[in-house]
């Protein structure tokens, strides 16, 4: 069965370990994640539990949606997400960091940082050109084709928007579960800005790395 | 006080001498040998200070061991440092003694500080926090006093426990 949590991205830091080593650590908050929905085959054409995260007034949601929690006895939350093959947990329950502890491997899949327009070196590591020496292709993407083909081909790396995409961190180690500041510190670093909503899930991967 | 600085604040010591370039100064290393635990001394010259403040901050000791210059980077706030203790205040007119590497024997002297800046032995100190503080973010007057406590970061001068000569033989130096 699937263990997930949906969690805010408050930054990173490092802890000691008693060995004296040091480990990057991401820190995750997770006060507010409950259980909205239960979807079933019968209902809804598939299984799933839908968390919410976050706090939204009520007189700022659409009023469907506020119906929708106050089915569930909640107030209205920012971010819906929904989870398959979680059981059936009771529907306005608490989610807490409580499901995972220290030594879990776990996916955490957030929206990346959004670079804007990006060139070509930046969003697909080209090299750049020489700096100096009355050099004009610093930052240039180079041949885009030959003129034999008289066109340019579908799938050529070029500039263009980068980051802002939903991203999966795979195959992480959680560190540390502080159930009385509802923190789950994960080593290395998961996609997304500060502040930003991820979702934590037991890894699907894991012992195949 | 943000969830950050918490962790990080949580992992400081309390209480960590005034280090200075130039200064002699034993540090007191755990080592795990097998399942046994026991304490290793290095002293030498502080010939560099790494990052000066938080949990990242470091700092590196030269000594000679049969002949061969050693250095070795401490981070202040290991677990793995058990005791720092200034032994002699060096000095010094730079930062870096990046130049003691160069020199031997008696050139590779430093001049003993005879009146050490800010007075004799000190020790930076921190008053801990109350770590219960999920309820703290709500309590914003306490919450602000406690950072402002934080910040002015006390410093006290404190006497050393006993003076050690200068040069004094080293006990259980590395084996």
């Amino acid at each position: 069965m699937a263990k997930g949590i949906l969690a805010r991205k408050v930054g990173m830091t490092q802890l000691f370990t008693e060995t004296g080593t040091v480990v990057p650590v991401t820190v995750l908050e997770a006060d507010s994640c409950r259980v909205v929905q239960n979807k079933t085959v019968a209902v809804d054409g598939y299984d799933a539990t839908q968390l919410g995260f976050g706090e939204r007034l009520a007189r700022r949601t659409p009023k469907p949606m506020v119906g929708h929690f106050k089915r569930a006895g909640l107030e209205p939350q920012r971010t819906l997400v929904e989870l398959r093959d979680a059981g059936i947990p009771e529907v306005g329950s608490r989610v807490g960091v409580e499901i995972f502890a220290p030594g879990d491997i776990v996916d955490v899949t957030g929206t990346s940082q959004g670079k804007g327009f990006a060139g070509t070196v930046k969003r697909h590591n080209f090299s750049r050109g020489p700096v100096s020496h009355g050099s004009m292709n610093t930052r240039q993407p180079g041949s885009i084709g030959s003129v034999d083909a008289a066109r340019t081909f579908k799938g050529i790396k070029m500039s263009g928007h980068m980051g802002a995409v939903r991203r999966t961190a795979r195959h992480l180690k959680v560190v540390r579960v502080d159930t009385e500041r509802n923190l789950i510190l994960i080593k290395g670093a998961v996609p997304g800005a500060r502040n930003s909503v991820v979702m934590v899930r037991d890894s699907d991967r894991e012992g195949t790395l | 006080m943000n969830v950050i600085d918490l962790l990080k604040r949580e992992q400081e010591k309390s209480e960590i001498p005034v280090l200075r370039t130039g200064d002699t100064v034993r540090v007191h290393v755990k080592v795990i040998e097998g399942t046994r635990e026991r304490v290793q001394v290095f002293e030498g010259v502080i010939i560099a200070l790494g990052s000066r403040s938080g949990l990242g901050s470091s700092f590196t000791v030269r000594r000679l061991s049969h002949g061969v210059g050693v250095e070795r980077t401490f981070l202040i706030h290991s677990p793995r440092i058990d005791k720092i203790e200034v032994l002699r205040h060096g000095d010094v007119r730079r930062a870096k003694l990046f130049y003691l590497r160069d020199k031997v024997g008696k050139r590779a002297r430093i001049r003993e500080r005879r009146h050490p800046i800010g007075g004799t032995d000190m020790v930076m100190r921190r008053e801990d926090l109350p770590f219960d503080v999920p309820g703290a973010e709500e309590d914003v007057e306490d919450d602000t006093a406690v950072a402002e406590m934080l910040d002015n970061g006390e410093l006290q001068p404190v006497a050393h426990g006993e003076e050690v000569a200068v040069g004094a033989a080293e006990e259980s130096a590395d084996a």
